[in-house]
């Protein structure tokens, strides 16, 4: 196989479509950007931990 | 039809309610009524001041709409039976003219909208000016402004307006600035009531809403039904949406008029919001149709649709049912994807199974009080089928849960069921042990899971997974799971399940490289026969090997109706044990899980169809079961069924009909073992 690399493509694809919407002329009335980099992360801790889990939620 | 109704209709919504219209009404801005419809085209044919004296406003409507005017005048009679035909007007000189008509809008002015008020249980009082009931005092924190408050002029709305708003903003501590006052007029003057016309002939109703006419209230008063909370229930007055907003004034001055009381002192009923009717779509907003709920799509979706999938919804989710080829028949289609999994390799998308991540010291023990199986026995890198039961010892689902790590498991479910489950087990863990180290999440979505399935699908997995792991039958047998890495270091997951029988895969991905891994499945597949296969497909492997699915778990079946009741644990406890052993769930003549198929091969076999002895007569009292999954089976050539029948273990080979009422089926059918294709399970293990 040539390329064995998958690439990771977003569940908005195909559905939210970046662009300007609305009417032409002035200032648009929708514009739709994906934002891409930001992570979304459950975090749950183990029975006892909830405060090991939150001094590790904030150092980080 | 109120005159406000009429102008609604014409200037709201362009209809004209009637074709020769009479205005009848005692207030001048019912009498733009008659300009309205003037000026839609609709023939106004006279025009009923019952005012106490000639208003400008209304020979002005008149002028407008080139109608007869009657000052002081009434009508005294509607002809008509399913519509007006026509109506008689009594001049103040008690002459008698008639008019054909079949429109008759009328009026008796407006009523403020109190009903805010008094339901936080202000008390109206009576307006002898505008005689209609106005807010008196008010509950703390309310102020009312505008013809709420009985101010139905323009000039005086706008004042009330100012000074509400000022009041306002100086309670939350601004100062206001000096109002800027408008040079308005007001349109109109109070209408001169009239209740009811004297000597009218017919029918009055009062409460248009609930049918009550001025005689209901008369006998209401002869009953002693005095008060207007009593009278409401002995006649229904002012019930129900609209609380009384076109018919409690006039009913209360009737009530006055017959009892022989002031109008200010009858009282009145507690009127409540909202008494405008709110459309049912209004609630349901865009949740109709296609939109009823939004649809899930599945990682492969888009490629499934770039390759002419047809779609059907399954819980939540959209999944591909079959890949039609140009010119095939969807029998064909289906046909060919399952012949292709038997022969070569298929991939189908799995990935709306529900998925749970569960964690924690505790997990295999909790596992255990859950499934009516074991699993903290378990070896990790292993995978084992579950079935758990409801507290009423009926089956609630099945589905494999792997064994990652000593202290994580990783549980999938049926797609219908998966919220469901993951209820139930939030249930448990916080609920009924929470003593428990266990933590679970569910990661359905986050988790892209594919099914390779065929006698090459090893030879196509080993071109996705990296060479590091060895997945050869030695290395990573039937039942192995674990967690690996796919197309050069893009972590994974592998399990070694079959639904369809055959050697299989289940290979998952986090869920943004799904739609990447099923073109790269599909890609090195090809060199092996590769083609997807989509829910019908999978649902006629399923029957073929007789797996328990949708129409045997169904919400009525036990662990044993199922064949299933070895894999429930004798040495602990779980969810549902004990009401499971109950006499009626172990009774053995209970309808248990069967093959079917038929005796004449090219009979079609239907799901919902009645199993009754063969020759018996087609009654309730025959009835021993009934067929609850189909599928044409290409890799047998014939039509293949599974159904729940009363002794069903123990009646392999005999032949009995399978009759459909609905449908006019009729067939012999041979009673079998459930697993058709491979009962040994030889393949699924190569």
């Amino acid at each position: 196989v040539s390329d064995r690399t998958l690439h990771p493509l977003s569940a908005l694809s195909g559905i939210a479509v970046p662009g300007r919407y609305g009417k032409e002329e002035g200032e648009p009335s929708v514009v739709i950007t994906e934002l891409t980099g930001l992570g979304l992360a459950t975090v749950a801790c183990r029975k006892g931990q909830a405060s090991a889990l939150s001094a590790a939620v904030r150092k980080a | 039809m109120l005159a406000s109704a009429v102008r609604t209709y014409v200037n709201r919504f362009g209809v004209a309610p009637g074709r020769r219209a009479v205005v009848f009404a005692d207030n001048d801005d019912a009498f733009r009524t008659a300009s309205d419809l003037a000026h839609a085209g609709v023939e106004v044919v006279a025009l009923v001041d019952a005012g106490h004296g000639p208003s400008r406003h209304a020979q002005a409507a008149a002028e407008a709409s080139r109608a007869p005017y009657f000052p002081g005048a009434v009508i005294e009679r509607v002809r008509g039976g399913q519509g007006i035909k026509g109506v008689a007007i009594r001049d103040t000189s008690g002459v008698t003219q008639h008019f054909d008509c079949d429109l008759v809008a009328m009026s008796g002015g407006w009523n403020p909208s109190v009903h805010l008020t008094t339901h936080l249980n202000g008390k109206p009082k009576w307006s002898e000016r505008l005689s209609a009931l106005v807010p008196d005092a008010l509950p703390p924190g309310m102020s009312v402004a505008g013809a709420a408050q009985g101010d139905f002029g323009l000039a005086a709305c706008l004042a009330g307006g100012e000074a509400a708003g000022a009041e306002a903003a100086q309670g939350c501590g601004f100062t206001p600035k000096p109002s800027t006052r408008r040079d308005v007029s007001d349109e109109s003057e109070p209408a001169s009531p009239i209740w009811q016309v004297a000597k009218g002939r017919g029918k009055a109703f009062v409460d248009f809403q609930n049918d009550v006419a001025v005689s209901d209230i008369k006998l209401a008063a002869r009953e002693g039904f005095r008060i207007p909370e009593h009278l409401k229930r002995y006649t229904t007055l002012g019930m129900a949406t609209d609380q009384g907003k076109t018919a409690n004034a006039n009913g209360a001055a009737v009530l006055a008029g017959v009892t022989g009381r002031y109008l200010g002192a009858v009282g009145t009923t507690t009127f409540r919001p909202p008494f405008t009717p709110v459309a049912i779509s209004a609630f349901a907003g865009h949740h109709r149709g296609p939109d009823f709920r939004p649809a899930r799509l599945a990682p492969s979706h888009q490629w499934a649709k770039e390759q002419g999938a047809v779609f059907v919804e399954t819980g939540p989710w959209l999944r591909a049912l079959y890949y039609p080829r140009r010119g095939e028949e969807p029998q064909d289609a289906v046909n060919r994807e399952v012949a292709n999994v038997r022969s070569h390799v298929g991939v189908c998308d799995v990935s709306t199974l529900g998925k749970i991540d569960v964690q924690g010291s505790d997990a295999g023990v909790f596992l255990d009080r859950v499934y009516g199986n074991t699993f903290s026995t378990l070896a990790v890198g292993k995978a084992r089928y579950g079935v758990m039961l409801r507290e009423d010892g009926f089956v609630l689902d099945d589905g494999t849960t792997a064994r990652l790590k000593q202290d994580h498991y990783y549980v999938t479910t049926t797609t219908v069921n998966a919220v469901k489950v993951m209820q139930h087990l939030e249930f448990c863990a916080q609920v009924l042990w929470p003593e428990l180290d266990v933590q679970m999440v569910s990661v359905t979505e986050q988790w892209a899971q594919y099914a390779v399935a065929g006698p090459r699908a090893r030879d196509v997995l080993q071109a996705i997974v990296d060479p590091t792991y060895d997945i050869s039958n030695e290395a990573f047998p039937y039942l192995a799971a674990g967690e690996v890495t796919v197309c050069g270091r893009t972590p994974g997951r592998l399990f070694r399940l079959s639904f369809s029988g055959e050697l299989a895969y289940e290979v998952a991905v986090p869920a943004r490289f799904g739609d990447a891994l099923i073109r790269k499945i599909v890609e090195v597949g090809a060199a092996y026969g590769i083609a997807p296969y989509g829910t019908e497909a999978l649902g006629v492997l399923r029957i073929e090997k007789g797996h328990p699915a949708g129409g045997e778990l169904n919400g009525q079946t036990t662990a044993h109706d199922l064949g299933l009741g070895k894999l429930l644990s004798t040495k602990k406890d779980f969810i549902g044990r004990f009401m499971a052993a109950r006499p009626a769930l172990i009774d053995s003549s209970r309808p248990t899980l069967v093959g079917l198929r038929p005796v004449n091969r090219e009979d079609r076999l239907r799901a919902g169809a009645h199993l009754l002895p063969n020759g018996a007569e087609a009654t309730a009292a025959n009835d021993q079961g009934y067929v609850t999954s189909i599928a044409f089976s290409p890799s047998l050539g014939h039509w293949l069924a599974l159904g729940l029948l009363t002794n069903g273990p123990e009646r392999h080979g005999e032949i009995m009909r399978a009759y459909d009422p609905v449908r006019g089926g009729d067939v012999e059918v041979e009673i079998c073992p459930p697993c058709h294709i491979d009962p040994e399970g030889n393949r699924l293990r190569v």
